[in-house]
């Protein structure tokens, strides 16, 4: 998989918040993206996603532009900024119901995903009553649950105790070592240092080499 | 979660309203003023429209990101949702129509029942209602974040305006509307020209949903 993006600028009711973006993002890598609170890495990775439409410019998957035609690019997996469920239900059955869509993971497999990450799939806890590292973890679960060839992953250590940041950096390690493609960004150094072979800088909406 | 407990309290206290008045009706001695007291536009302002924007509102709240760029286009989803939201209009419609007939059968001999009247008026608040909810998903998808944030809140509000104010202002000020209607006095218009009107405004609201729908920033 390939990603290009071409001249990428956006404006969000006349402020600009990213400006003449052009980068390239290929499979078999994992890519930071780093700079300050506001500097527009989380919109950068929405317009990859394809959560927003940008003002000018464009974004490539495989030479085919995101459009309306094609709206989101195929077998993506992401996080992006704070987790979205629904509080009323289980962990489970979050994953569960979003699994429903596209019928490639079955219960058993998510049930094993949630053992891996140290979470109870038996637990009648509702997401109401998760802590932020619980949802994060089902958060981070739903993004890879699919074994999605491209992962958009918003600060994915958030709030992450220090043995599940060190076993997520092993999963995507071996991710890249799959061939497939992963994004990311963290505001810790030390997590770009360990996994990522591409790291960019953002400031004010500009990529800064 | 602060407007759900909105919409709740909005709910629970037309509810009220809405009981106590099909309680006064029950006093009425006979099948005829039941049936004119339920069809009461106040129980269709104030207990139907709040109640239906509360499911509405529920089922609004599944559209998440995870979900939707699963289902891989933002036109799909919001068609699959809207799709919800009418069926869910059509059960909710039933229900409310199986205890209007219910409930006179307890009271009133069954011939006495003005059956066919009650059922006559079901096509009628079923568009009403289905405009209703494609104007909640419209106002949701709007780029105004306080038009989004309270777009359940004013999909209730824009029919007790049009019912309360407008349509009652020019009532009073002698042009009264007996042919025509903006969008929801449509269902208190005798006569079959009510039933193009409201599909056409039901028609436009998709047309417009469509087209927001294929541009709209989820941030
Ligand atoms: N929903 C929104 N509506 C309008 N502007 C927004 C919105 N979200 C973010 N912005 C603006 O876009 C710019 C970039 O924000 P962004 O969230 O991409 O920053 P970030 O680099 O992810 O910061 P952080 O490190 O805090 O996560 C900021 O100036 C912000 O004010
Ligand atoms: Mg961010």
């Amino acid at each position: 998989m390939k990603i290009k993006v071409e001249h990428l600028t956006k404006k969000i009711r006349g402020t600009m918040v990213l400006e003449d973006i052009n980068l390239e993002f290929s499979s078999g890598h994992i890519y930071g993206i780093v700079g300050k609170n506001g500097s527009g890495k989380t919109m950068l990775l929405r317009a990859i996603a394809g959560l927003i439409q940008p003002t000018d410019g464009k974004v490539l998957i495989d030479d085919q532009e995101l459009n309306h035609r094609l709206t989101f690019p195929p077998d993506m997996g992401m996080i992006i900024e704070k987790p979205e469920f629904l509080n009323h239900l289980t962990g489970l059955e979050n994953l569960k119901l979003l699994a429903d869509i596209k019928h490639v993971v079955s219960v058993d497999e998510i049930r094993s995903y949630m053992e891996q990450f140290d979470l109870d799939p038996n637990s009648k806890k509702t997401m109401r009553k998760y802590s932020l590292g619980m949802k994060q973890k089902i958060a981070i679960i739903q993004a890879i649950m699919e074994k999605q060839q491209l992962l958009i992953l918003d600060e994915p250590f958030n709030a992450l105790d220090e043995a599940t940041v060190e076993m997520l950096y092993e999963i995507f390690r071996g991710f890249r070592d799959e061939g497939r493609l992963l994004i990311l960004t963290s505001h810790h150094a030390e997590d770009i240092e360990q996994l990522c072979d591409n790291v960019c800088f953002m400031e004010n909406g500009k990529v800064k080499r | 979660m602060k407007r759900d407990c909105l919409i709740l309290g909005c709910v629970i206290v037309f509810g009220i309203l809405a009981i106590q008045g099909s309680l006064l009706s029950f006093s009425s001695s006979e099948a005829f003023f039941y049936m004119n007291s339920v069809d009461y536009d106040k129980v269709f302002l104030f207990f139907i429209i709040p109640a239906h924007i509360f499911g509405i509102a529920w089922i609004d709240k599944y559209i998440l990101y995870p979900l939707v760029i699963r289902i891989g286009n933002r036109r799909k989803s919001m068609l699959i949702s809207c799709v919800w939201k009418w069926c869910f209009t059509f059960l909710f419609l039933c229900i409310w129509y199986s205890f209007l007939i219910l409930l006179p059968t307890i009271k009133f001999p069954i011939r006495e029942t003005p059956l066919f009247q009650i059922v006559e008026n079901f096509p009628r608040y079923f568009m009403a209602l289905l405009i209703s909810a494609n104007l909640a998903t419209i106002f949701k998808h709007s780029k105004v974040p306080a038009v989004s944030s309270m777009a359940h809140f004013i999909a209730v509000l824009i029919p007790l305006i049009e019912m309360n104010g407008i349509r009652r202002a020019l009532t009073l000020s002698g042009y009264g509307l007996h042919k025509f209607g903006f969008l929801y006095s449509w269902v208190y218009i005798k006569g079959n020209q009510v039933y193009p009107a409201l599909l056409v405004i039901f028609a436009l609201t998709i047309v417009y949903l469509f087209r927001i729908s294929a541009k709209r920033d989820m941030l």
